[in-house]
């Protein structure tokens, strides 16, 4: 089943050239506060900025849960703010092609996922199986809703196949909090790396969906 | 302790409260259309329609006559609701659920005021309809 559900996503992924890092670090930066007006930009600088920032989800996210149940106070604080900062990055990526509206409803959406994750962290440490299991089926939920919207947004991503790459998402990363709350270091990290490769499998699709829906804003 | 430092993160999810407010009768019907979204709309007809798109209220801010029925309509593919207050403040004037893209709930403001209301499964989404008194809009 999700075999078949990633097939589907594949098969939305456009193929394009390889973007100059130069340029793909300049959209980086712009997603990440500069004003920016309409820009002309390929579709590959779309996908490696899509790439970057949501790898960098995964990444800041697994620092932060560490920091958390590690009890590192500044490290989690400055984590979670790195987080924060990336979640608004890409929700202005989101606003950069849809306007401003859909810009403030996907950080809100985007920032519900992860206090539904803080809330299975706190299940976690607290060991607490009814708070972690409701936080498991928030983040169920959440799935509907994150593919609801982006197929609302953009009928080139369907929302069956990017429900089941949100839950693919918030499995891998209970697998990272599951490995760093019991103190296994190595299944951590390679649940880490995992969860970060298959972000790939988010940001490919919707690049090439966005891509296909603005082809003269994302040229192949 | 560790706990403890679970909390900063959760305080990051805040939304902007809206004044809360409430309004009178409402009832299910069939689907309406209506023109694209905007910013903020003026109506003086006795019809106005709010899409839902994209996880908003579209417009979110309406200002209205008197005795004007209000369609809300659900463009997403999952369920939506206009629940009459805030969150924070919930009120029993209306509520209504809208399970799936098409589906719309109307309501018809029979008295002055300004009326929040929002998603009750996405409380971020949020607006709000000033009422004015027959006669006040142009």
């Amino acid at each position: 089943m999700r075999k078949t559900m990633l097939a589907a996503a594949a098969a939305v992924l456009v193929a394009a050239g390889a973007a100059g890092q130069a340029r793909a670090q300049q959209m980086r930066d712009d997603m990440h506060g500069a004003a920016m007006s309409p820009p002309a930009m390929s579709a590959a600088d779309l996908r490696v900025a899509l790439n970057n920032l949501l790898a960098e989800h995964v990444q800041l996210g697994s620092a932060a849960t560490s920091a958390a149940l590690g009890g590192r106070t500044a490290e989690f604080q400055a984590a979670a703010a790195a987080l924060d900062q990336n979640s608004v990055a890409l929700s202005k990526a989101i606003g950069l092609v849809y306007g401003a509206d859909a810009e403030s409803a996907f950080l809100a959406l985007w920032r519900r996922h992860i206090g539904f994750v803080v809330d299975y962290t706190q299940g976690v440490a607290a060991k607490d199986r009814a708070k972690a299991d409701k936080a498991l089926q928030d983040l169920t939920g959440y799935a509907r809703d994150f593919a609801a919207f982006l197929s609302s947004a953009n009928p080139n991503l369907p929302a069956p196949v990017v429900a089941e790459l949100v839950r693919t998402h918030a499995g891998g990363f209970k697998a990272i909090i599951d490995a760093q709350a019991r103190g296994d270091e190595t299944g951590a990290y390679r649940a880490l790396h995992d969860a970060v490769a298959h972000m790939q499998a988010i940001a490919d699709p919707l690049a090439a969906g966005i891509a296909k829906q603005f082809p003269k804003r994302f040229a192949m | 302790m560790r706990h403890s430092l679970l909390a900063p993160l959760a305080l990051m999810l805040v939304c902007a409260v809206a004044p809360g407010a409430a309004a009178l009768s409402g009832a299910a019907n069939g689907r309406a259309r209506t023109s694209a979204p905007q910013a903020r709309a003026l109506t003086g007809g006795a019809q106005a329609t709010v899409a839902i798109h994209t996880f908003g209220f579209r417009p979110d801010t309406l200002v209205i006559r008197a005795g004007t029925r209000v369609t809300w309509r659900n463009d997403d593919a999952i369920l939506h609701t206009a629940t009459s207050g805030t969150p924070e403040h919930p009120d029993s004037a209306f509520d209504g659920v809208m399970e799936d893209a098409g589906r719309t709930f109307s309501h018809t403001f029979e008295r002055a005021g300004t009326f929040s209301y929002y998603c009750s499964r996405h409380p971020f989404m949020r607006g709000v309809i000033h009422v004015t008194s027959t006669g006040d809009v142009p």
